[in-house]
């Protein structure tokens, strides 16, 4: 067989099909009535009712081609015999014309850019309803560059008209929507007759598909979305009326409405969901998933090399993050370059800056709750990527139609390039600063209702120096330095849909935490093997009714062994500690924390949500019991587009001591839990469909603080804790957010916040440590066409809080000085943050692979960021010290 | 911890700015307290020796005084000044009622008279007993921490007490009012410090032991100046200087300072030693070295030359952490 183009020039020939298969043509201003597809590129359109019903409405006619301009094959694809499909969304206006297009399918930029052309130069019959014109969407109109076989006898006639296929009877017409709305593209639909006849369609973009020329009957339509809970509905099919449909499955993990994209929280007042999409773009993050986080409103920007998570006001021991619900002990590799699991195996996060759901527990600042993705389940997929900090690798595929696995990888890098900086300075390296992480999953479908996974994921820091030069400021931090952090688990995950109301999640994981650091003659040493188990159970008992309700355990035994001196007590110098009574302390003991919780979400009227819950959890370290209620409500006081909500909640959190304050000999047993008071009142408000703007006003009253005192004279840790402290920390967030679209996202993110704490009775209030009053951050990444897109991002800090010295004191011992602080702590702030970031991208598509690359350029001013003070030797001078000047970072990808 | 990994780093790559390096000895400094027993049993006697300068063109009164804190509840250098401050609160001090027949009041080791120049002159020595009860006072299991903290303070003028009562918690109990104008003097004109004394039953820590002193590779005698050019340089950057310019110094210290073992308290240990240097004129590439690998260079400056005379001392001193010092002293001459 010859392939060989056929054109009206008898050298080339090209065919440009419409196609239809999955056509929507929805009408831009309002809902129309019905009728029936009947040419090329045409559709029906149909109302759209708000729910899941049925109806048969007045006909509304969709356009009509009227003049079709044929793209030009592009020279060189037409040369090497390369073919494509490039579908195309088209915007008409009342007359027919076109006033918009954009690429939905790509088939590469050169063919992309000619199905444009065209498509800016068609003509249609425009759409109308009874009768009267009105604009239109036709969201997939296909060019199909392609070349027929020479026919031996070469068949004369127009060669260069799309081909259209026949117009079908619409049957069903039906749409696919999150709970907030957003389209479901990609999804399947199966329509089966009673008499086990089943037929399939594929949603697109707008979430749309249709069933056409289907019998009369009943049908039952089983929708199936990764990441939602399969559905099913019964429809009746009449010939001559089109039965519409709009169905909204639940997200797989609830069941009951949540909040997709950060811009409806319906369980919890604030909950923010970043995708792939926008967690892979923000420039400044290298596409780092939980360095995205900190664009998010309520999210403080960490000192400099400092891997925290911050979130308002709150000390980053005081937020937990989860992997899949198993509680992780790390977020990020050192100095926060980037966080232990890489982007391309993350699904989505999903992050609650307070008032949480009862289902989590345990901490009284935020929770992050980072979702694995599942292993592709179609053929085999992987990646390969570079850039100067670090390198991955990523596998994955289906072993059978049940099974599928993923196997990924990164090794940082930046010990290539440090080691020699590090020698050159006349330090000794052992192992250069290094970081790995790795993630392997097994997934299978157990059977139609089941899922279960393995998984199995970890992170490894480790350093070694001789530092043959200590500081002259404390000797102590010389000799030989090694630090090593890590942690694995082996998690085990069933997602089960006992009956089409009820879904049930249990994950059990086991794992390992190591910190091992040593400085000097000082050393800290823990080994821990914690077990967790979550078991999750979600019921919708009616429509006004659902029930969440679980068990959350967690066990952890440990070893630990230190010499250090005692940590100062607050408004204490830390240092110097060279020369100072250093205790060495060990114990094996364990956590013991079981909890259980549950959740009403009662929805007495559709624009009311009320959600009542409680959690139970005992803390044996602590030998505590505590109830915790917590009550959110939602109150849609415009239902409809564009909608507006207002939101309120509160709740009851505690966190037990850390286990170096509660348990002997670190600690001092028979401590409280930190106790908080989480208050939230907000609204949303759609400007869009693309855009909304939500404001959340927050208030924490914080009791129960442990705080430590220097007891150096009673015990041998020199330390004692009590719960003296209090705390109280009010702001307000504001997200202007435009959602993903093919083409664009972006947002503006701006808090205003005020933490401060108190440390005893009769003690003055100070500023927490991780006070910011303004966080303000604005990004937006473009899809420019061709393969590039453009990002940037601009944020503004307040600075940091630190203590200032007013003097120092000889340490003869050490050889050095001891800083006076100033009290009460934490009373004077940094300069101010700013910093712009822009990032490029360049995709390359090739037949079977795609090659990318990026550059991330952090700091593009070269602004000189404040990042700490710096004294001279006896403390009476002192000056700024500045980060990171401007950095590019080039990554290059290569993906099967 | 993600940042306690990197912390060393950054304190690596941190510049020091253009501060006077804290090697370069110009004013008023103690450098150094000596104890003839770091490690110390109650009812010991402990001698004290200071290595101090002062410039000679500095005529100011200078008064020294010396005090103690035993057990205080925080080892750090605050914590002794906190528990110095409770106790002169809680048993206040009346200058109008001292009397100097009898033994120093309070916290204090020598006697002196608040607001008077003359109390405790050039006191550079001392002698401080520990308490008997200084480990008895306490839990067993807090014994570790057993200190005695010794204060020294040279203070060009008169050494005068703070009202406890009006003392925050990080407030200084003493301050110090300069010869001749009365003026309150920042911590940085006068010298205030501590030197524990570790409180053990039978542990023993000796001093570091110089087995010799190296210049350019070679011993370098006590009373052997060596003749050095001097650097054109007015910044406080060791690399600016020639590398020509530079001489190498080195310490070694004898394998016995290099002390391990196991402690009363069962606890195994590794002495961590450091060499620190300093000089009256010139830059050090480093002034702190671990003392197994000590060796520095040393330029002297033209701008120093300048300000102080061609003839530099140079204080070498080895450290360890359980509180034991040593130094020698060496000269060079600016051609």
């Amino acid at each position: 067989m010859t392939l060989r183009p056929r054109a009206r020039n008898s050298v080339a020939a090209l065919l440009f099909a419409l196609v239809p298969t999955v056509a929507v043509i929805a009408p831009l201003a309002f809902a129309q009535s019905g009728a029936v597809p009947n040419g090329p590129g045409t559709a029906k359109v149909v109302p759209a009712p708000s729910s899941s019903t049925t109806s048969a409405g007045p006909v509304v006619v969709a356009p009509k081609i009227k003049t079709y301009v044929e793209p030009v094959y592009p020279p060189e694809r037409l040369a090497k015999g390369e073919k494509a499909d490039v579908v195309v969304e088209l915007v008409l206006d009342a007359t027919g014309k076109v006033t918009n297009a954009k690429i939905v399918l790509s088939g590469g930029d050169d063919f992309d850019a000619a199905a444009l052309a065209a498509a800016r130069q068609l003509l249609f019959e425009p759409a109308t309803s009874d009768g009267k014109p009105i604009p239109a969407k036709i969201a997939k109109y296909r060019f199909r560059f392609d070349f027929k076989e020479v026919p031996k006898e070469p068949t004369p006639g127009p060669t260069t008209k799309p081909e259209v296929p026949s117009a079908p009877s619409i049957s069903i017409s039906g749409k696919l929507k999150t709970p907030t709305e957003e389209p479901i593209a990609g999804a399947v639909v199966v329509a089966a007759a009673s008499n086990g006849t089943k037929v399939q369609a594929v949603t697109d973009a707008s979430g749309t598909f249709l069933f056409a020329d289907l019998p009369d009957g009943k049908y039952e339509l089983h929708v199936e979305v990764p990441g939602f809970a399969p559905f099913v509905a019964d429809e009746t099919v009449k010939k001559g009326i089109v039965t519409e449909v709009v169905y909204r499955p639940s997200l797989a993990d609830g069941g009951i409405d949540i909040v997709v994209k950060g811009e409806k929280p319906p369980r919890e007042v604030v909950k923010r969901v970043l995708e792939q999409r926008e967690i892979s773009r923000i420039p400044g993050t290298n596409g780092d998933a939980l360095r995205a986080i900190q664009n998010l409103p309520g999210v403080a920007r960490p000192p400099g090399f400092a891997g925290l998570l911050i979130i308002r006001g709150s000390a980053p021991t005081d937020t937990n993050v989860f992997i899949d619900g198993t509680l992780v002990p790390l977020v990020y590799h050192f100095g926060g370059l980037s966080s232990v699991v890489p982007t391309e195996v993350v699904e989505k996060f999903d992050f609650y800056p307070g008032n949480f759901g009862t289902e989590y527990g345990r901490v009284m600042g935020g929770i992050v709750d980072v979702a694995l993705r599942s292993p592709t389940k179609e053929g085999a997929h992987g990646l390969i990527q570079f850039d100067i900090i670090d390198g991955r690798i990523l596998a994955e595929g289906a072993i059978d139609s049940k099974t599928r696995f993923l196997v990924a990888g990164r090794r940082s890098w930046v010990d290539v390039w440090l080691k020699p900086v590090l020698e050159k300075t006349g330090t000794g390296v052992s192992t250069a600063p290094v970081y790995y992480d790795y993630q392997l999953m097994l997934e299978r479908d157990l059977d139609a209702k089941t899922t279960a996974r393995l998984a199995f994921f970890g992170s490894d820091d480790r350093l070694a120096i001789t530092l043959n030069t200590p500081s002259s400021a404390d000797p102590a931090a010389g000799g030989d330095i090694s630090a090593h952090t890590g942690f694995f688990r082996l998690q085990g995950r069933t997602d089960t849909l006992l009956t089409k109301d009820t879904h049930w999640i249990n994950t059990v994981a086991y794992g390992r935490d190591v910190i091992d650091f040593t400085i000097g003659d000082y050393f800290f040493r823990l080994n821990s093997h914690p077990i967790t188990y979550r078991s999750d159970l979600r019921t919708k008992l009616s429509k006004e009714i659902a029930v969440i309700g679980g068990v959350d355990f967690l066990w952890n035994p440990f070893d630990v062994t230190l010499h250090f001196p005692p940590p100062p007590q607050p408004g204490e110098a830390a240092g110097p500690f060279f020369a100072r009574p250093a205790p060495t302390l060990s114990t094996s003991s364990s956590l013991f924390r079981p909890a259980i919780y549950g959740l009403l979400e009662l929805s007495p009227t559709k624009v009311l949500k009320f959600l009542p819950g409680v959690r139970l959890d005992y803390a044996k370290d602590s030998q505590q019991w505590n109830l915790s209620p917590r009550v959110a409500m939602f109150l849609d006081i415009v239902p409809e587009f564009p909608k507006t909500t207002l939101k309120a909640a509160a709740g009851v959190f505690f966190q037990p001591p850390q286990p170096q304050e509660s348990i002997s000999p670190f600690g001092t047993p028979g401590l409280k839990n930190n106790r908080a008071i989480h208050y939230d009142v907000g609204a949303v408000q759609q400007l869009t469909k693309q855009v909304d703007i939500t404001v959340d006003g927050f208030y924490k009253d914080l009791s129960d603080l442990v705080v430590r005192k220097s007891s150096a004279s009673t015990t041998a840790s020199g330390i004692t804790y009590t719960n003296d402290g209090i705390g109280r920390v009010l702001g307000l967030e504001v997200l202007l957010k435009y959602k993903p679209d093919d083409r664009f996202f972006g947002w503006l993110a701006y808090t205003l916040s005020h933490s401060q704490r108190r440390d005893t009775a009769g003690a003055p209030w100070r500023n927490a440590q991780y006070d910011q009053t303004h966080i303000f951050t604005i990004l937006g990444s473009y899809r420019l066409g061709r393969g590039w897109e453009l990002g940037a991002r601009w944020r503004y800090v307040s600075g940091s809080m630190f203590t200032p010295n007013h003097g120092g004191v000889s340490d003869f011992d050490a050889g050095s000085y001891a800083p006076i602080p100033s009290y009460p702590a934490f009373g004077e702030r940094l300069p101010a943050f700013h910093q712009g970031d822009i990032r490029v991208d360049k995709v390359w598509k090739f037949s079977s692979w795609k090659l990318s690359a990026y550059l991330d350029v952090q700091n593009v001013y070269n602004h000189a960021n404040p990042e700490g003070v710096r004294y001279n030797y006896n403390y009476s001078q002192r000056d700024i010290i500045t980060g990171l000047p401007i950095i590019p970072n080039l990554g290059i990808r290569g993906e099967l | 911890m993600a940042f306690g990994i990197l912390a060393p780093l950054a304190t690596l790559f941190a510049c020091s700015g253009d501060f006077d390096p804290v090697s370069r000895i110009t004013d008023l400094r103690v450098l150094a307290v000596h104890a003839d027993h770091t490690y110390a049993k109650p009812g010991d006697t402990v001698h004290l020796d200071t290595l101090w300068f002062a410039p000679k063109k500095d005529t100011r009164g200078r008064s020294w005084v010396w005090a103690r804190c035993v057990d205080p509840d925080s080892t750090s250098v605050v914590g002794c000044f906190q528990a110095i401050a409770k106790e002169l609160r809680d048993n206040p001090i009346d200058p109008s009622t001292l009397d100097p027949s009898k033994p120093p009041p309070g916290p204090f080791l020598n006697f002196f008279i608040p607001g008077t120049v003359t109390g405790g002159r050039d006191l550079d020595t001392m002698d401080v007993t520990v308490p008997t009860d200084a480990l008895s006072r306490l839990n067993e299991n807090a014994r570790i921490n057993a200190t005695v903290g010794v204060i020294t303070i040279v203070c060009p003028g008169a050494v005068t007490l703070v009202d406890p009562n009006t003392l925050g918690p990080t407030d200084l109990p003493i301050k110090c009012l300069e010869d001749g104008t009365n003026r309150d003097l920042p911590l940085d004109e006068w010298v205030i410090g501590i030197k524990r004394i570790f409180v053990r039953q039978t542990d023993q820590n000796a001093n570091p032991v110089f087995s010799r002193v190296k210049w350019d590779n070679e011993e370098w005698k006590e009373g052997d100046v060596k003749e050095v050019t001097a650097c054109d340089t007015d910044g406080n950057r060791f690399d600016r200087c020639d590398d020509s310019l530079a001489h190498e110094v080195a310490i070694e210290l004898t394998p016995e300072s290099f002390e391990s073992g196991t402690d009363e308290a069962g606890s195994s240990f590794t002495e961590q030693l450091v060499a620190q240097y300093y000089a009256t004129q010139g830059l050090f590439e480093n002034e702190v070295r671990i003392a197994r690998n000590s060796a520095t260079k040393f330029v002297a400056r033209t701008v120093d030359v300048k300000d102080g005379g061609n003839l530099i001392t140079l204080w070498l001193v080895a450290r360890d952490n359980r509180g034991g010092v040593s130094w020698v002293t060496r000269q060079v001459r600016v051609k």
